[in-house]
Order: structure tokens, then sequence, then C-alpha cells
């Protein structure tokens, strides 16, 4: 079987196939802030009364929010996965023989219930004295949760598309996303087993299973994602992954900024303040979470860290726990630069390739080098003086 | 691929005669299969081409008639559960299939590149499922061609009903099954006391591209299938036959396939001819160790790796 080098983990593994193509000058990427989120699922059902809303498709949310630590959909999929792995083994290595892929086929039941486990929190509500959040301290507060906005990775290493025996699920080659052939799939449903996310589902309805599509139609247009775009709480920004700092002017417009694009920055730069989702499992997503702060570090080392003893890939910090909490202070008090980005979130729904942050202001261009985003950190405060009495009784 | 390429000769089976009707039967528990000989195929799990599987069933009962226009071939086969719904994530249904070509005997590992096979697949949720998976829990916003992509893009196994139960493959590898654009063939599958019972019927004459054809005198290889939903059996987790049987379109002999009559499918000199079915690795492990070429190549290997080794330290 291939070792492929997977800069996530630090390290070499297995993976079934050959890459297609190792790097793509652009890839499919987002970057969300959970600090942001508020669970009202705005962008779940954008995507579903976009992609997923005919007959057999009932049970499926390419897109959900589910509630941490309790929520999960299909029910427990992360933690039986983590049951069912070792400690530094990747599912592609935790494949028994006569498989290509360690996973399970969650049953109809698991999938019934998109919102259990919806705002419950965390520890017991304190008899005695409240004890306060001091994260400078290392207090974190009795009871906590997070929403944890979930869709498809478009990974780097799909599993889904390594257990395919039909070849029928490919990775693009011009933006690496990740799609299932409706004609060629049998229904074997061996991508809806493999894919430790568990987002390629079967639809009963017509015997085969189908993938989030990652708003292709809207990326080859140059428009962001529903999920994105839809979201009320800006708490998104999506764009080319893997533009890093020697690209040059978009559209070879020198006018518009060269260099990294917005997600690049947050994902891959010495400020890295964006996390993989459970990197372990070794498919290498391209969704990265901004970690919610007020959470205590040992519960999002498991959750967005490979998690080793071993710290071996280039995130800061001499172990996982430590580059969890830096990027945790990173998130809550971001520098300069990273605020700028921050104010591209919800700014347009166009796709953003590269961006300039200067004093106050932030400007975004896109993949011809149009100027799409051009704000000031602060929008100024407007008062329109006939609606000061629009909510007296 | 290698594996592929490994299982370049098969077993052989006891011959089999083809009895001619007047009446080619569509029903698996018609009369004409009474007096017809029937031959004893013994299944093995799939071990060839990832993911491995199958092995619920470990034998198939095979029939053959024919007359001047149709052939049929009758399988039947033990399962004690009726598996006939594909409605919920891991529901998966019994099926059947049979490979087959004329003029020479093609690799059992679903034919190669260069080198097609015909395969005739009956699955029982096409002929027996009772239920409607969806449609009721809501009103759906918009049409059913739009929001049925498999339906949309003309997936041959995402139809709303199916007639003729049977459907007409071709393929090269593992990987390439490919429907026909002709689909000559019809199956009937009925439960029996302890299991199934199917008959795939088809003309003698078809246009396919690669249609077996029952005519010219050519021998036809034929190998089995059995997939059994109840223990998840699908794609390549199945039970079948290494071993090919022949049928003799002019005098209707059905046979076994003669392991030195395998065409261009001994070429392959790396396996020095070794007969091996897959599943029994260790004969295959003997028939390399007998190949010199093997050998000394192996030979090789190690002496390069041990001193590879040795500069390392």
């Amino acid at each position: 079987m291939p070792e492929t080098y997977n800069p996530q983990l630090g390290r070499e593994h297995s993976y079934p196939y050959e890459h297609q193509a190792e790097e793509r000058d652009w890839h499919w990427g987002m970057i969300i802030n959970i600090n942001r989120c508020i669970n009202c699922n705005t962008c779940s059902f954008a995507c579903k009364s976009t992609w997923t809303s005919g007959e057999g498709e009932e049970y499926m949310w390419w897109m959900n929010v589910e509630t941490e630590p309790y929520g999960g959909y299909p029910m427990g999929w992360d933690m039986r996965l983590l049951d069912d792995l070792g400690k530094d083994e990747t599912i592609f290595e935790a494949a028994e023989e006569g498989e290509r892929v360690k996973g399970y086929v969650a049953q109809k039941e698991e999938w019934e219930y998109p919102a259990l486990g919806d705002d419950q929190v965390h520890g017991e509500y304190p008899t005695g004295d409240v004890v306060e959040s001091d994260l400078e301290n290392d207090e974190y507060h009795d009871m906590w949760q997070f929403y944890l906005p979930r869709l498809c990775n478009h990974c780097k290493n799909p599993a889904c598309l390594a257990a395919c025996p039909r070849k029928a699920i490919y990775k693009r080659e011009e933006d690496g996303i990740v799609l299932l052939d409706q004609e060629r799939c049998r229904g074997y449903r061996k991508c809806v087993k493999s894919c430790p996310y568990h987002k390629p589902m079967y639809n009963p309805e017509t015997g085969v299973s189908e993938k989030p599509v990652g708003c292709f139609p809207r990326i080859e247009e140059g428009n962001v994602p529903r999920c994105v775009s839809s979201c009320i709480g800006k708490t998104r920004l999506h764009g080319n992954i893997n533009r890093g700092p020697d690209a040059g002017h978009p559209g070879g417009n020198a006018s518009a900024a060269a260099g990294r694009s917005p997600v690049n920055y947050l994902a891959k730069s010495d400020e890295k303040i964006a996390l993989p989702l459970y990197p372990q499992f070794g498919t290498r997503p391209q969704v990265f979470y901004m970690p919610p702060y007020h959470v205590p570090p040992e519960f999002l080392t498991q959750m967005f860290t490979p998690n080793t003893d071993e710290k071996r890939n280039d995130w800061p910090g001499d172990t996982f726990e430590e580059s969890i909490k830096i990027v945790q202070d990173r998130v809550r008090n971001p520098s300069h630069h990273t605020l700028g980005i921050l104010q591209l979130f919800g700014a347009t729904t166009r796709l953003i390739e590269t961006y300039t942050v200067k004093e106050h202001r932030v400007k975004g261009w896109d993949r011809k080098g149009n100027k799409v985003v051009d704000m000031p950190f602060e929008e100024e405060m407007e008062v329109r003086e006939g609606e000061m009495w629009t909510n007296q009784p | 691929m290698v594996l592929q390429v490994a299982v370049v000769a098969v077993l052989t089976v006891g011959p089999q005669p083809l009895r001619s009707v007047n009446e080619v039967p569509a029903e698996p528990d018609a009369a004409a299969w009474d007096d017809a000989p029937t031959e004893t195929v013994s299944l093995d799990p799939q071990q060839m081409a990832l993911p491995y599987g199958g092995g619920s069933v470990d034998e198939v009962t095979v029939q053959a008639v024919t007359n001047d226009t149709h052939v049929a071939f009758r399988m039947e086969w033990e399962d004690p559960t009726a598996d006939t719904e594909i409605n919920e994530p891991n529901a998966y249904s019994d099926a059947a299939a049979i490979m087959l070509r004329s003029g020479s005997q093609p690799p059992v590992a679903m034919g190669a590149s260069g080198d097609p096979v015909n395969i005739w697949y009956w699955r029982s949720s096409w002929q027996h499922s009772e239920s409607d998976p969806g449609g009721d829990m809501y009103s759906y916003p918009h049409p059913d061609n739009e929001t049925k992509p498999g339906q949309a893009a003309g997936n041959p196994l995402s139809k709303s009903s199916y007639n003729r139960y049977a459907q007409n493959y071709y393929a090269t590898g593992y990987g390439s099954l490919t429907n026909a654009e002709t689909q000559p063939v019809a199956a009937n599958g009925e439960r029996t006391d302890d299991g199934w019972a199917v008959v795939f019927q088809r003309e003698h004459d078809a246009s396919g591209q690669y249609d077996a054809a029952f005519e010219d005198g050519e021998q036809m290889y034929l190998t089995y299938a059995i997939w059994d939903g109840d223990a998840d059996e699908v794609n390549g987790e199945k039970s079948l036959s290494y071993q090919f049987l022949t049928l003799d379109t002019d005098d209707g002999t059905l046979s076994a396939a003669d392991s030195d009559d395998g065409g261009g499918n001994e070429t392959d000199g790396t396996d020095g001819g070794a007969v091996a079915g897959v599943t029994d690795s260790a004969l295959w492990l003997v028939g390399a160790a007998t190949n010199w070429p093997a050998l000394l190549a192996l030979a090789t290997v190690t002496a390069w790796l041990v001193s590879y080794w040795r500069l390392r330290e």
C-alpha cells in the first residue's frame, strides 16, 4: 500500500490510492469560527433545501450542527470511532485484512435524531461557589458546551474515495472537491462505511449512495457555498486553502494583492488559528475550526489535534495541549492582522482569493483579481432618528 | 491486479449434460427442470480483490436447458433468510450472478483488460421488495426528477420498479462492471423450502457487444456467485466458484472446463502454471517455490536487503 506524508500528523502513513494529484493550485477549504456559532442551523437548512430535499434524502443532513460533548449525527459517531482506533492509528492503518479502511455503517436509527444532545452541557450545576473562567490561570468554568458545525471535509486523503471498489468517487483536478458519480455508484455503501465523518449517506429510494458536493456549481461561479453565504453569525470564510505566500497576483492582475489567501493564512501560517477536526483519522480534512476558548484544552486536544504523546507536526508548542492553549489564546486575543481577516467572514458571497490588511482597513480580491471587499475594521455607527421609538409601548 | 494475475488457472469439476426441451422454462419450479441433470458447484469466499468477503453459501446446484431459440440456467442454494429489502443503510439484498463467455476461458477475476466477460445478475429486492422507503414524511418541494439523483443520472439500479429482474453486464476486471446497452436477460427467483431457486433465461442470439454467444459450436465457460444479504454481503463480499463449467452448445453438454484450455489466461510465466485457487495460499506458495525465476528474484532481493542493512550500521 502506498505511503503518503500527512502534514497534519507530521508523519507518513499508508493510503490505499496513489494521489491523483499531489497538490493543486486551487483547493476547496473552509474556516469556521466556533466561538461565533449559535446553533441556529441556517447553514443546515440552506444546504438541505439546496441539495437534499427529495424522497429518500429525509435523513440526509450533509450540513449539520451538533452540540459538543454530547451531540452527534449519526449518534455517537466520533466516540465510536475513537474507541475503535488505537493511539496514533489512522483509519487506513487500522483496516482489517480484506478491507481498505476501518469504519462502520451507522444504522437507520442512528440517523434519525440529528438534534439529540442539543444544548446539553458538560458538568454539574455548581452547588457552592460558581467557578468563573480565568483563562490566564488555567481556570475553566465548571459547565461548558459548544456547537460544532459539521460537513464534508473534501479531504486530501479521502477515505470514501479510497474505499470505493468501483472508483465511483473522484477528487476534482481543478478544486479538490470530492464527488460521487450517481450513474456509476452501485450502492455497495463502502463510502458510507469508510468516511470517519459519516458524510456519504445511503439513499434507500434510489438504492445508491450520495455525498456532499461542496456546492461545486457555486464554486465554479466564484461564489462561496450556501452554508457559508447563509450564515447569519459570520462564522465562516471559504476559499483556496492551497494559496500560499509565494503565489502571484490573482488573474495576473497587478492591482490585486498577491500571496496567501485569507483561509490559508488562518490554517497554515505561523499564526495558525484554525485546526482540523480529528486529524488522527488520517484523511487530511480541509475544514478548519477556530476552537472555542472557554472549553478545557484537554477536551479540544482529542478533537482538534492528532492527540499523540509525541508531537510531530509543525503546530506551535511542545505538546498538543500546548498547541491548543496557544491557538485558543490567538482566538481570544487575535492579532491586528487576524482581526482584519476576521472582518472578511460573511463580508461577501464571492470567493476571496487574496487580501490585504492595512491599518484599519481590509480588502479582498477574487480569482480574476477583481476587488470584492473593501471595508473598515469597524463600521461607523449610524442611528436612524425615525426609528428611535419603534420598540416602545 | 497481482492477485488477479495469480489466479490464472482454475480447478475443474465433473461433466454435465445440457437438456434440450421444447419450451425453455421461465419458472424455477417448472416441470422441465425435474428431468434436467444437475451439477453441484462449490463456492468459496472472494479473496482476490478488496474488500474480501462472502462465504455464507458454500454450494450452488446448477442446471441448464435449451431449445432452438432459448437457453436457461437454474441455480438453487440454501439461504435461511429471504433478504429482499435495501431500504436502510444496513439492508442488503440476496443476489446471484452467472459469469459467462464463449470461445475461450476468461480470467475468473471478472475478466481482465481486453478480456471481457458477460455477467447476468439477479437481485431479490428487484423482484420481491415490498417496502417504499421514502415519500411520506412531508410534502416534497421539488419534482422527483430533480431530487432523485440516481434516477436523474439514469442509474440502472435506481429504477422505481423492475420487470425482468435481471441485468446484463460486461466487465473487464474488478471494479469495471458496466451495464450493457442491450438487456436481453430475464430472471425469476422464488423461495424454496430452505433457500432460493433462480432461473436466468435468454435467447441464443444477442446483439450486445460482449454478450455470450450460444452458437457456432463454440464452448461456453460459466462460473457462479451468490450474495447473502443477511450477512451484509455486497460487492466483492460474495461466495463464488473458482471453477468454470463448460457448455457445449453443439451437443448441449455442460462439463468441466479443462484447465489446459485456458486460452490466453496462462501465458503469464511468473506463476509457472501452478494450479491454485487463491483461497489456498499454501498451494500458491508451493507453486512459487518450484518456480526458479521467482526464487532467483527472491534471492537477489534478500541479498540486496542484507547488504543495505549492513551499510546502514
